[in-house]
């Protein structure tokens, strides 16, 4: 008897879901246009007019933006030059102090720029305003800690900053993936030109703005925004010293070509998604919500998304119900209600480029959840496509929208096996509750960091994380990407 | 459904065959997958902060109402104090009479007869604790003399206790021999089963005992007994939750989770609403299949249900409200 005595008919008879429960988009400081920030402040393009900057709910129009040409870029690259070295010269404190107020202005327009962004991006309320806006602060917090402490960072008494660094950042979080390299290279007496992706700029110029107000020199930080024509003429220009890149791994690899024999430095380069590898004695509940959340939560609380699923097969299909209804579990809808879990993707390219890989993958096996998508915007339910043939191509698309391709393994050497064949240079999550087997195959598997048991992080390396990550770039504060050690002669100068 | 299709650990078995014998029992519930407590926990709080606002939330109070179990067990109960119970439970809101009535009242083997008196004639159940409550630690014998007396003076459900001790002693099969000993006592009444996951030391235990407790028959898993605490956590009703879940998927059986101890105001009920809707699914949302064991909590319910109509449920909410 599995009913009990009392089964009285529930008071309003109908499925119980949640009320919109939306923050107003007028909580956004949004102007109808803005220019390149420039030598501390707005300047209008000379030649490349403007192009709009569009809301990915329904493909409107958010703002007008600038389009920066080579003109523009040069005349931002001499006045970072010119700043430069008298920010470097600043003690180590009162750079600190500009971050730390920073981080407080953050704080104190947490909403609004948390709306900014979702707007922008995509990119749910719930993520920006708990995950997105507090990592930033603690990025700022933890390398303000570090301005003043060069010395001890493990690359000699006297570190010197590279220079004049370029910041080319994703589209995926913005704000966050700004302030993790922008963090470090102002606390380490950089000056930077910042390109940000081209249809999610206005996190940039926000903060900008709120640099400037926190007492950071004109010159030190420049926004250009612009298509990917401005970064081209950004990273040809020859007085760079270093650059440092987020964004996907072909961009990268063009990045990287054509910086070789310059001497601009490679500072920094990411890109390339997660893979997921799940093992037979995995905790499948939280497994599956870790997958969920950084793979259909592309927009989600981790800037890496994950867009590769390796299932041991034994667990292969009792994984793939669990997923397909921790899926269909997840809220597509407005990014700006604060129970959506998947927003829009942020551009409609992204949408056509995923759309068209997964025809081109031809015949594999796609399955899609099928929540209710508005008519307008660009919307994708979360995919998961098996993917045993066409894994690369899908790999390099999947982490821009909902999408996990979905391949099995037998033994811990295969799927190690696999995961290197198609390795874009991302991340690893391992999830297996057996200790020696995670460690054992995070010592095999080729990954920028690799995680067990835990999603993909962002915080600053001191955040508390409960998991470490076992290998990593370079030292672990990371700060080597943007000082050179003691002694090292800068070249041409 | 038969029972056998794949079971969670991935090979076919059935359910008579994992009850068939001791050693079956203990490697169906050793092959259960591993609980990750971060993970879990990671997304206990990620629930948490689900804004339920405006009519939805007037929706879930109402829910809420009719899923309590209104209780009262304490060494100092009076048949006087049951009548009073008694009455909050088919009336919770004196003004409106539209809220409730509750689920069910729960006490002690002694005053389910008061309770049946004082309940005659409405549909709020009446729930009795037995087998040596709190504790669990008695005999065999008395125990289901206790279940007897209970059902013999009215009690449609009897709330059970896990014999802990010997379960984590290892003693499955005991274990389960005792609770299908229970309820084939009840008869046509249901059963629940107290985990006390607060004793069990850890998530792992805590789905284990859940799949124990389903695969002997019970009708009910709950949290606690009150008596103790940590009684019901966030993560502890998702593991459970999750076991119903799973079960109803293996065996096609729709049991449920009572949520018991340390519940004291409308949010707390309202986010336990919010995990059983997102971890179980949309239908264990009944009071047949999911309850909320409290004493003072309906008073909280009913007067953030009187507040909330009389907002006449808000659409927008800023960030700030429903903290």
């Amino acid at each position: 008897m599995t009913e009990g005595p009392v089964d009285a008919t529930r008071p309003t008879g109908s499925p119980w879901d949640y009320a919109p429960a939306a923050v107003s988009a007028a909580r956004a400081p949004l102007r109808s246009s803005y220019g390149l920030f420039v030598d501390g402040g707005h300047v209008e393009p000379r030649a490349g007019g403007h192009t709009a900057c569009r809301d990915p709910r329904d493909g409107g129009v958010l703002a007008e933006v600038a389009v920066a040409d080579a003109a523009d870029v040069d005349a931002a690259v001499r006045v970072a030059r010119r700043a430069q070295p008298s920010w470097a010269a600043r003690p180590g404190r009162e750079r600190a102090r500009v971050l730390l107020t920073l981080a407080e202005l953050l704080e104190r327009d947490r909403e609004a720029i948390a709306v900014l962004e979702t707007l922008d991006s995509g990119r749910p309320i719930r993520h920006t305003l708990e995950d997105d806006l507090p990592a930033a602060a603690d990025h700022l917090v933890h390398h303000a800690g570090w301005a003043d402490k060069l010395a001890w960072a493990g690359l000699g008494a006297g570190p010197t900053a590279h220079g004049v660094l370029a910041q080319l950042t994703s589209s995926r979080a913005p704000l966050l993936a700004l302030i993790r390299d922008l963090a470090p290279a102002l606390a380490c007496g950089n000056s930077v030109v910042v390109k940000p992706a081209g249809c999610t700029p206005l996190s940039a110029l926000l903060v900008a703005e709120l640099a400037r107000e926190a007492g950071l020199p004109p010159g030190v930080l420049a926004v250009l925004t612009g298509p990917a024509a401005t970064g081209e003429a950004l990273l040809g220009h020859p007085d760079l010293d270093a650059v440092t890149f987020r964004g996907p791994a072909a961009t990268l690899r063009s990045v990287r070509r054509r910086l070789a024999g310059r001497r601009t430095a490679l500072a920094h380069g990411e890109a390339g998604g997660d893979i997921a590898l799940v093992f037979d004695d995995a905790a499948v509940d939280e497994a599956v919500d870790g997958i969920a959340q950084a793979a259909c939560c592309n927009q989600g609380p981790t800037s890496w998304s994950t867009s590769r699923l390796l299932v041991q097969e034994r667990v292969h299909d009792q994984l793939l119900d669990a997923l397909r209804a921790r899926l269909e579990g997840c809220r597509v809808g407005d990014p700006l209600d604060r129970n959506t879990d998947v927003g829009p993707l942020v551009a409609s390219d992204h949408l056509r480029a995923l759309h068209a890989r997964m025809e081109a993958t031809g015949g594999a096996d796609a399955w899609s959840a099928s929540p209710d998508l508005p008519d307008t915007g660009w919307w994708l339910a979360p995919t998961i496509v098996s993917a045993e043939v066409a894994t690369t191509s899908l790999a390099a698309v999947a982490d821009r929208g909902p999408v996990i391709g979905l391949q099995s393994f037998r033994t811990p050497a295969e799927a190690v096996a696999k995961a290197d064949a198609a390795w874009l240079g991302g991340t690893a999550t391992i999830w297996s509750a057996t200790g020696w087997r995670g460690q054992s195959v995070a010592e095999h598997i080729r990954a920028r960091s690799v995680w067990i048991n835990a999603l993909p992080q962002t915080g600053p390396p001191d955040r508390g994380l409960g998991v470490t990550p076992v290998t990593g770039v370079g030292t672990p504060h990371g700060l080597e990407a943007f000082l050179r050690p003691t002694g090292e002669v800068r070249h041409g100068r | 459904m038969d029972g056998s299709t794949t079971q969670p650990g991935g090979r076919l078995t059935s359910l008579a065959e994992v009850t068939a014998s001791e050693a079956r029992l203990r490697t169906f519930l050793t092959a259960l997958p591993p609980v990750d407590p971060v993970g879990l926990e990671r997304r206990a709080a990620a629930l948490a902060r689900r804004a339920v606002v405006g009519s939805s939330r007037h929706t879930a109070l109402e829910h809420a109402i009719t899923m309590v179990d209104l209780t009262t067990l304490e060494g100092a109960d009076t048949p006087r104090h049951v009548r009073a119970l008694a009455a909050a439970a088919r009336r919770p809101d004196p003004e409106d009479p539209a809220a409730g009535p509750v689920a069910a009242v729960c006490v002690y083997p002694d005053l389910v007869a008061t309770a049946v008196d004082a309940l005659g004639g409405s549909t709020v159940g009446v729930a009795s604790v037995a087998t040596g409550f709190p504790s669990g630690r008695t005999s065999r014998r008395v125990k289901l003399l206790e279940v007897q007396e209970a059902l013999a003076a009215g009690a449609r459900e009897i709330d059970m206790v896990l014999d802990r001790g010997t379960f984590l002693a290892g003693g499955y099969g005991r274990v389960l021999e005792e609770i299908r000993a229970v309820k084939q006592a009840c008869g046509s009444a249901h059963l629940k089963v107290i985990l006390e996951t607060g004793e069990l030391g850890g998530y792992d235990e805590v789905r284990r005992a859940s799949w124990l407790a389903l695969v002997a028959g019970a009708d009910f898993v709950k949290t606690s007994t009150g008596k103790l605490a940590p009684a019901a956590t966030p993560p502890a009703v998702m593991v459970m939750l999750a076991a119903v879940r799973d079960f109803a998927a293996w065996t096609g059986h729709v049991r449920g989770v009572k949520v018991a101890g340390g519940l004291r105001t409308a949010d707390d009920a309202v986010r336990y609403l919010v995990l059983c809707r997102e971890i179980a699914g949309e239908p264990w949302l009944r009071p047949s299949r999911f309850r909320l064991g409290a004493s003072s909590l309906l008073e909280g319910l009913v007067r953030a249900r009187r507040r909330s109509a009389s907002r006449g449920h808000p659409d927008h909410a800023s960030p700030a409200a429903n903290r």
